[in-house]
């Protein structure tokens, strides 16, 4: 199982440089970055974010998890994600999501919720095909163009691998279609199961079923002496950060939050469904995120390898 | 003289794996800023400006960094905002946003954007910038663009805000300058009509109730060292052809540095003489050669201007 780490309330460059570096020392696999946009945490733009990743890195993948790609222009994001992904030479994740409940700045953006869907599924489709550096024609709903071709492909070849997050149905049809991976975040074990296997029907439909896929999570993580004690501050710092009640976090159950052994036993759980890559994202003020780090990577990690 | 700045550019290239060694080595050889072009298609692979901006950032500590130019009517600006912060936090500081309105592109038609409200919908982005940037909550209801209450976390590094360029040669980019900008940079002009675009804009300026004199003249020149200025011209003409792929036709006695050190020398005098302190120079050779071009500029002209 691969392991990656997702944050970002990074405060300087320096904090970019040195979590990045820690990340990739301490022998994780990837290593991400969140979006918030509109009166949320001081969370930066992700993508400038992991331009640095891609200096300050030689190893792992990285990405955003996720992209609000309704709010992103297609033609200009797929030139961006394609700038990314030759300064990483070839490392580039795209996690891509609709916003989940976090959806208060798309007004300002000119972007209806209602659409957000529709928004996300033209903007794989035009991206998909500007990556293959042919002259491309499209008539959409939100976009046309005729006979437009990017001057510069991904490194990748066809394109970055992308993933879905998120756990609404459409998502999982969205996956289908477009993923080379999916990851929920939060979701518990057996719904997470049932998720994995319904895309992979759709998968079957598109006909996609021979691709490469990534069953992944999306976990928080934070340890303490007792799992209560582990929750109740893991919970403490997420309502902070987001300002609104965090309830759904259950340690050493859906979260890799609680003692080691607790943490240990429910990313079996996880194992045991099929989740190739755990994604951690530490519950914890930036002064504690090196010690989380490197705690997971000694006394988690190697029970996964 | 103490004051000129000089600053070069980073265009298109077969790949980019030159990029760390490019900007480091800028920055070692004097170099004030370092520019990246935008083009998107149609020709020569290029990266885009922020994502670009953000990898030098990580690989420099002095050089001051930005797009030359970024195209507002491609962008939704509260992104452009929030991503020029970022990057400012990022760099510590280095940020400076050359923007332009462009032209009626394939790049704006798939952008979704349109020639007749390219002006107006770069003239709203602009003041959203400004006040995103610099005012807690943002209202704002215009033609193009709506929002309510809108707080934009976290703020640029740089205060009241990163400087801002407008570049090109229309009448309308001078008024624009007038009105936003913190450097007006004419674009293929000459020494006498750069000055008195630099004039029109500071009137505009004063105008509008700002202090014209914080505004500085910046000029955006093409650079290529050769034996004549025909010689370069043609080099000129062929790269840009390529980078744009359409036939472009740069004539020998355009005011630009093309040419010999002389040249050159006597070119970027007679735009400090109308009052230009920094320079952003378009390098147009094969890509090949940009880093070259660059050493020769710092080791033969910079030293006479400083």
């Amino acid at each position: 199982m691969k392991f990656g780490i997702s944050y970002a309330y990074y405060q300087d460059a320096k904090q970019v440089r040195e979590s990045a570096r820690l990340v990739e020392s301490s022998g994780y696999d990837s290593l991400w970055v969140t979006e918030n946009v509109h009166s949320g945490p001081e969370a930066l733009e992700p993508m400038v974010v992991l331009s640095q990743f891609a200096a300050y890195t030689e190893r792992i993948s990285i990405g955003p998890a996720v992209v609000l790609l309704p709010l992103r222009n297609p033609v200009g994001f797929a030139h961006a994600v394609a700038t990314v992904d030759h300064l990483s030479e070839g490392r580039f994740i795209l996690g891509v999501g609709a916003g989940g409940n976090a959806v208060e700045g798309y007004e300002a953006y000119g972007v209806p919720v209602s659409e957000r869907g529709k928004r996300c599924n033209e903007t794989l489709e035009i991206m998909t095909n500007l990556w293959t550096g042919e002259p491309y024609t499209f008539n959409g709903q939100f976009s046309q163009f005729t006979n437009y071709a990017l001057g510069a492909r991904p490194f990748q070849r066809p394109h970055p691998p992308i993933w879905l997050g998120g756990d609404a149905p459409p998502v999982l049809r969205r996956a289908g279609r477009w993923g080379d991976g999916f990851f929920p975040a939060h979701t518990h074990p057996a719904e997470t199961a049932e998720m994995y296997r319904k895309i992979d029907g759709y998968r079957r439909e598109w006909g996609r079923e021979d691709r490469e896929f990534t069953n992944a999570i999306y976990l928080y993580v934070h340890f303490a002496e007792s799992g209560e004690k582990a929750q109740a501050e893991a919970r403490a710092t997420l309502e902070e950060r987001y300002t609104y009640p965090v309830s759904h976090v259950h340690a050493g159950v859906n979260s890799v939050v609680g003692t080691v052994e607790q943490c240990v036993r429910a990313l079996k759980e996880y194992e045991a469904i099929g989740v190739s890559h755990v994604i951690l994202d530490p519950a914890c003020p930036f002064d504690r995120l090196q010690s989380t780090v490197e705690k997971a990577a000694r006394e988690i990690m190697p029970h996964f390898k | 003289m103490a004051d000129i700045k000089f600053g070069v550019t980073y265009s298109e290239r077969p790949d980019f794996t030159d990029l760390p060694a490019y900007a480091r080595r800028i920055e070692d050889l004097g170099f004030d800023s370092i520019w990246v072009t935008e083009n998107i298609s149609s020709g020569a692979p290029a990266l885009e400006c922020f994502t670009a901006l953000s990898f030098m950032a990580a690989h420099t500590s002095k050089l001051m960094l930005g797009p030359s130019v970024m195209l507002l009517p491609l962008r939704n600006p509260i992104l452009v905002a929030q991503t020029v912060a970022s990057l400012d936090i990022l760099s510590g500081g280095r940020i400076v946003l050359g923007v332009g309105v462009g032209n009626d592109t394939p790049d704006l038609a798939a952008h979704g954007g349109n020639a007749r409200e390219r002006a107006s919908r770069s003239d709203e982005s602009l003041e959203i910038i400004k006040r995103l940037w610099t005012e807690d909550s943002v209202t704002f209801h215009g033609k193009h663009f709506d929002m309510d209450d809108y707080h934009l976390v976290p703020k640029p590094v740089q205060k009241p805000h990163p400087r801002i360029h407008v570049g090109g040669g229309a009448s309308s980019v001078v008024r624009r300058a007038g009105r936003f900008a913190d450097s007006l940079i004419p674009v293929s002009k000459t020494p006498a009509e750069a000055k008195a675009m630099f004039e029109s804009a500071e009137q505009t300026a004063r105008d509008s109730g700002r202090d014209a004199s914080a505004m500085t003249r910046v000029m955006h020149l093409f650079l290529c060292f050769a034996g004549t200025s025909e010689e370069a011209a043609n080099i000129a003409s062929g790269v840009f052809t390529r980078r744009y792929n359409s036939e472009t036709n740069v004539p020998p006695d355009a005011p630009h540095l093309l040419g010999t050190p002389d040249h050159i020398r006597r070119t970027l005098q007679s735009f400090i003489d109308v009052g230009v302190t920094e320079f952003v120079m378009n390098i147009v050779c094969p890509p090949e050669q940009g880093l070259s071009q660059a050493e020769r500029f710092a080791k033969e002209i910079m030293p006479g201007f400083r």
